[in-house]
């Protein structure tokens, strides 16, 4: 009886290494990358599309000129998604030292300063401070973000 | 009514005109930096006074006033360029403001006065950026300056959610009250954008000047019952009346085909002493127009050959025009810099603070 226990909870054993190996695996695969998208005109929109093909799951349109309401909520939003190690990109910034102006004035960690190319008819974004391309279409780009990521998480 | 207040009444509504005409874009040439009295002072730069985006610069009390658009700040430099204080309340709790957009130093108290336009509300704090009141609006405005100790100039100019005090010009009491209107709004162009100049009220030389979209005057404004009008003569590069009050033309032109309209854009124009000097965008090509009082002559600069930036003039003084421009820029060009300057500027490791520019023609 104790054989056949032992035997029995080492195959179960078995299949539960097994299933959580598949499930990490596909959990890896599921992995998205949380990057902001901060910008006040119209092309940032034009991204959703691009950036949700390409596994990174979170856009987000924010306008200085917008309602009040709105402003605080969002810089609200903003400094929390700072804290918890997302990226964000900010698209309409035009030097080094605006960047790190923006980031001192609103207290946030990890922005990157964007820039918007059109590439063979699909926009993608270069962040220029590290010169990381994203999201294009081919895979080489995904690769990038993925360095990109361990760099700076 | 009695015999006093009437006539009061009558003397507070008459309007002086007296019509002068002053002519622009005329020799034109080339940008020459030796025919302009360059000065530059250089700013400090740390990581805790980093200005974004410049978009308003007032000299006062040997002190340069800096608001970032970019930041929502206002940064205080002694004249030498040393940083002295920020104004960074930027919030919802009381005394803090939502957006700054406009400021103006009070004269006669040394305050700090800006109009949050989300608020509808003047917040004003002292040199340290301590709050010390606010004052919520009746009426939206663009921009404001102290004709005197008792009067304030309110810059209006079609504000289209407002119909209570539809005048392009309000004159209001040190409290933001109001006491006269001048200059009903009668048509409303549809987009202005392009053309509102971005200093369009001034106060030079304790005189307030006023432009006012797509009218070819410049406003003198002396005291509360005494509004004179100089005639700027641009010929046919200034926007007709059909043009300025068509939406569909309008809209045509400006929005899809910005500089390639055949009228003036972009236009401010500064009264000094001596000299008007004018600034505007004619088919993509940025001019200075110099006129010059004593010998009645005028003098264009087609400014192509500039620094981006060198031609955005974000302020003035009583004698010149004040602009922002990244040091890294300035070494690229035409504009003579000292060898402090440039040295200064080969030792920078990373992008400093921009420069402030102040230029005037010899």
């Amino acid at each position: 009886m104790d054989c056949f226990t032992t035997k029995k909870m080492k195959k179960l054993l078995g299949i539960l290494i097994f299933i959580a190996i598949i499930y990490g695996c596909y959990n890896q695969q599921k992995q998205q990358y949380h990057f902001t998208i901060v910008g006040s005109d119209k092309k940032t929109m034009n991204f959703n599309h691009y950036i949700n093909e390409n596994k990174i799951d979170l856009v987000y349109f924010y306008d200085q000129f917008a309602c009040p309401k709105c402003f605080f909520s969002q810089m609200d939003n903003l400094q929390n998604l700072s804290k918890k190690n997302n990226f964000i990109i900010v698209t309409n910034l035009n030097s080094i030292r605006e960047l790190k102006a923006f980031k001192n004035a609103y207290k946030l960690n990890k922005v990157f300063l964007s820039d918007y190319k059109f590439n063979k008819g699909s926009f993608y974004l270069e962040i220029k401070t590290d010169k990381i391309i994203i999201p294009d279409t081919n895979n080489d780009n995904l690769n990038l973000v993925d360095d990109f990521t361990k760099k700076y998480k | 009514m009695n015999k006093t207040k009437l006539s009061f009444t009558l003397i507070l509504f008459i309007v002086k005109i007296t019509a002068q005409t002053i002519s622009f874009h005329n020799n034109i040439k080339k940008f020459d930096p030796n025919d302009f009295d360059i000065r530059i002072v250089e700013l400090e730069t740390k990581n805790n006074f980093l200005i974004g985006q410049p978009n308003q610069v007032v000299y006062r009390d040997d002190k340069w006033f800096i608001s970032d658009r970019l930041t929502n700040q206002i940064f205080i430099f002694n004249k030498d360029g040393s940083f002295y204080s920020k104004i960074n309340e930027q919030g919802n709790a009381p005394g803090k403001y939502s957006n700054i957009r406009y400021f103006s130093i009070n004269p006669y108290n040394s305050q700090i006065e800006i109009f949050d336009n989300f608020q509808n509300s003047i917040y004003i704090y002292d040199y340290s950026g301590n709050f010390i009141k606010k004052i919520r609006l009746s009426f939206f405005m663009l921009s404001f300056e102290y004709l005197n100790k008792n009067t304030i100039v309110i810059n209006k100019q079609y504000q289209k959610d407002e119909t209570k005090y539809n005048y392009n010009l309000l004159f209001t009491d040190n409290k933001f009250k109001i006491i006269k209107k001048f200059d009903r709004i009668t048509q409303t162009p549809s987009s202005a954008a392009s053309f509102v100049a971005r200093l369009s009220l001034k106060k030079i030389n304790n005189k307030i000047y006023w432009i006012k979209t797509y009218n070819p005057n410049l406003y003198v404004i002396d005291d509360l019952n005494s509004i004179k009008t100089i005639k700027l003569d641009f010929g046919s590069i200034w926007p007709e009346k059909s043009f300025a009050f068509n939406s569909n033309l309008h809209d045509r032109n400006l929005i899809f085909n910005t500089f390639k309209a055949k009228y003036i854009q972009y236009f401010d124009i500064f009264p000094f002493n001596n000299q008007y000097m004018a600034k505007y965008y004619y088919k993509d090509v940025p001019y200075i127009s110099v006129y010059d009082k004593n010998t009645n002559s005028n003098i264009t600069y087609d400014c192509s050959n500039m620094p981006d930036k060198l031609n955005d003039f974000i302020g003035y003084t009583d004698n010149y025009v004040i602009t922002m421009i990244n040091p890294l820029d300035l070494l690229d060009s035409n504009i003579p810099l000292t060898k402090h300057q440039k040295n200064l500027i080969n030792n920078y490791e990373d992008e400093p603070n921009p420069w402030i520019v102040l230029l005037r023609k010899k």
